[in-house]
């Protein structure tokens, strides 16, 4: 799937699928251009007509003659009235049959634009972040083809090219979904692994407040798999239940697992969304770790959004820190904003750490996970497709741990970076925009 | 003093443009027997739901600008703009769903419905006719 000709093969495609009606709508257009220039002349006569009867009628004495005309005047008007509401409806129509085929095809689109920069020397992050200010790692751009084939089933397919991964398109999204009925769908193909709450949707800026969500919580093994799954919509009282589950394998460069499934389970009222999801990875194995080991993981979340008071907090857990190094298996994020007009000023603090840095394991401390984080941030929504930040994230209290594992990139045995990071921490500056489109 | 008399005038205009705003109302085919809740016509704006009471029903939004539509997001689904782009924003890139179709216009919308008895929409209280049936109505 990781083809390039994939994508454009879809794109070939593309003109045959949406637009192979265009051209009887634009016959038709024609015709109702031409009617329109008939209908003109027809109307300007008419009219010179009613004016006619009108001068001649000062003139005129007879009464019946007068009424007559006034009658003939009558009769003119309404054809003329007549000719109008067909065209108009001629209009509404096309406008119509224009619309209905749009709705076949639907093609949306994302971007973030980001530059970022580590505050430690040295140091190297995920998707390259450095010392210097970079524009690759946070820039992500996305399409996404809708194509409805019939009314309940549809076929979605998104590419999207990482900046942090040489800008390779990929296809995160590519699956056939069936409505069984008003309140099941089940879908087969390529889908993002729904671990978090915005896991889904983690390339999707304008979706979030963040410059990107918590990296402590949203580090995971895969973000894809290969396979089915099922959601039933229904609703309980003025709460809405959506139940996922999902079932099927996941394989990347650097990791693979023999099957994946799990549950994510939401609901939502008003303002207020609780989501809570459980995860299970059998013989996952990871690159470079001699190691074959089933994995649970486990995620607690809710977000509280008024359109004034932005409230989220989520936790997770995972039995995967105490089987692998560099990887925690705690962690948790709160993050409070308030949108004043278009600004939105937001604070997140983050921790995160690895359960078996308290227990005997085989890892050394260096192997072991710890840090907490300060996020400080401000949205500024400049229209209804493109919001504006920037962005303090403040990574610390590394306990002697190597906690940029979390932040991604290699885990780096060099003691003085260690010394450095335990001692100063490490702050990511960002400044960009999103856009959808 | 005239800072007095320019606040007069805001306020005094402000009232107007309230006053001549008239209410929004929730709208089906005339034949459709059924009563519906904010929180469901919210639901089934956000493709939360597809159906009320065993009768799918289709949303029939407006397009922005159109003068009904800030109204209703505001009153009836409860979210501000910026709320509804992010909601869908997460909606459409998650190949969750898709907003509802918009029509052009009040005019537009009642056509639909007359034709359709699966849909639900919403209108200008001023623009309603004989042929759809309000379920609610929003000042």
């Amino acid at each position: 799937m990781k083809t390039k000709l994939l994508p454009l093969a879809m794109l070939a495609a593309l003109p045959s699928l949406g637009f192979a009606e265009s051209g009887s709508i634009i016959e038709r257009l024609n015709r109702l251009e031409l009617q329109g220039k008939e209908d003109a002349l027809i109307i300007s006569e008419l009219n010179k007509k009613i004016d006619q009867l009108r001068s001649s009628k000062i003139r005129v004495v007879n009464v019946d003659s007068v009424n007559a005309d006034e009658l003939q005047v009558q009769e003119l008007k309404s054809r003329i009235d007549s000719m109008e509401v067909r065209n108009k409806r001629q209009v509404s129509a096309i406008k119509r049959k224009l619309n209905s085929n749009s709705d076949r095809l639907q093609i949306k689109g994302f971007a973030s634009v980001y530059g970022t920069k580590a505050s430690l020397e040295g140091v190297t992050l995920d998707a390259g972040v450095d010392n210097n200010w970079r524009f690759s790692p946070d820039t992500v751009a996305g399409l996404q083809f809708n194509y409805k084939l019939q009314d309940d089933i549809d076929a979605v397919f998104q590419i999207t090219a990482k900046g942090g991964n040489g800008f390779d398109m990929e296809a995160e999204w590519a699956f056939l979904r069936f409505r069984v009925n008003d309140n099941l769908s089940v879908r087969g193909g390529r889908m993002r692994l729904p671990w978090y709450m915005y896991s889904e949707s983690i390339e999707v800026g304008y979706a979030y407040p963040w410059v990107r969500p918590p990296v402590e919580v949203y580090i995971t093994s895969f973000t894809t798999y290969e396979g089915v799954d099922a959601t039933y919509q229904t609703s309980i009282g003025d709460w809405n239940t959506s139940t996922q589950m999902y079932y099927g394998t996941a394989n990347t460069d650097v990791a693979s697992s023999d099957a994946v499934t799990g549950l994510a389970f939401n609901v939502d009222k008003d303002d207020l969304t609780l989501r809570a999801s459980y995860h299970y990875l059998k013989s996952l194995s990871i690159n470079g770790f001699n190691i074959e080991d089933d994995v649970t993981y486990y995620s607690l979340s809710g977000r509280y959004d008024n359109g004034k008071v932005f409230a989220y907090a989520e936790a997770t857990n995972s039995d995967i820190g105490k089987k692998l190094p560099f990887i925690g298996n705690y962690a948790a994020n709160i993050t409070l904003g308030y949108q004043f007009e278009k600004f939105m000023p937001y604070v997140g603090l983050s921790k995160a750490y690895s359960g078996a840095k308290h227990e005997e394991t085989a890892f050394s401390p260096l192997q072991k996970i710890s840090l907490e984080s300060y996020t400080l941030g401000l949205r500024y929504n400049l229209s209804s497709q493109v919001s504006l930040k920037a962005e303090v994230a403040s990574y610390d209290n590394f306990d002697g741990t190597l906690g940029n594992s979390v932040l991604g990139g290699e885990p780096s045995l060099n003691s003085s970076l260690v010394q450095d990071l335990n001692d100063e921490g490490v702050d990511l500056f960002s400044i960009g925009f999103d856009a959808v489109f | 003093m005239k800072k007095f008399v320019a606040t007069i005038v805001t306020v005094l205009a402000a009232f107007t443009a309230l006053q001549s705003q008239a209410g929004v109302v929730v709208v089906v085919n005339s034949s459709v027997e059924l009563n519906v809740s904010k929180a469901d016509v919210a639901a089934l704006f956000l493709g939360k739901k597809k159906s009320v009471a065993g009768i799918s029903l289709v949303p029939i939004d407006q397009e922005e600008g159109a003068a009904p539509r800030d109204k209703f997001y505001q009153k009836v689904v409860n979210k501000t703009p910026a709320q509804l782009n992010a909601y869908w924003a997460r909606i459409i890139f998650t190949g969750k769903g898709q907003p509802p179709k918009a029509a052009f216009d009040d005019a537009e919308v009642i056509e639909m419905l007359e034709k359709d008895s699966g849909m639900i929409a919403y209108i200008d209280s001023a623009s309603v006719t004989g042929a759809v049936k309000v379920l609610l109505t929003v000042d």
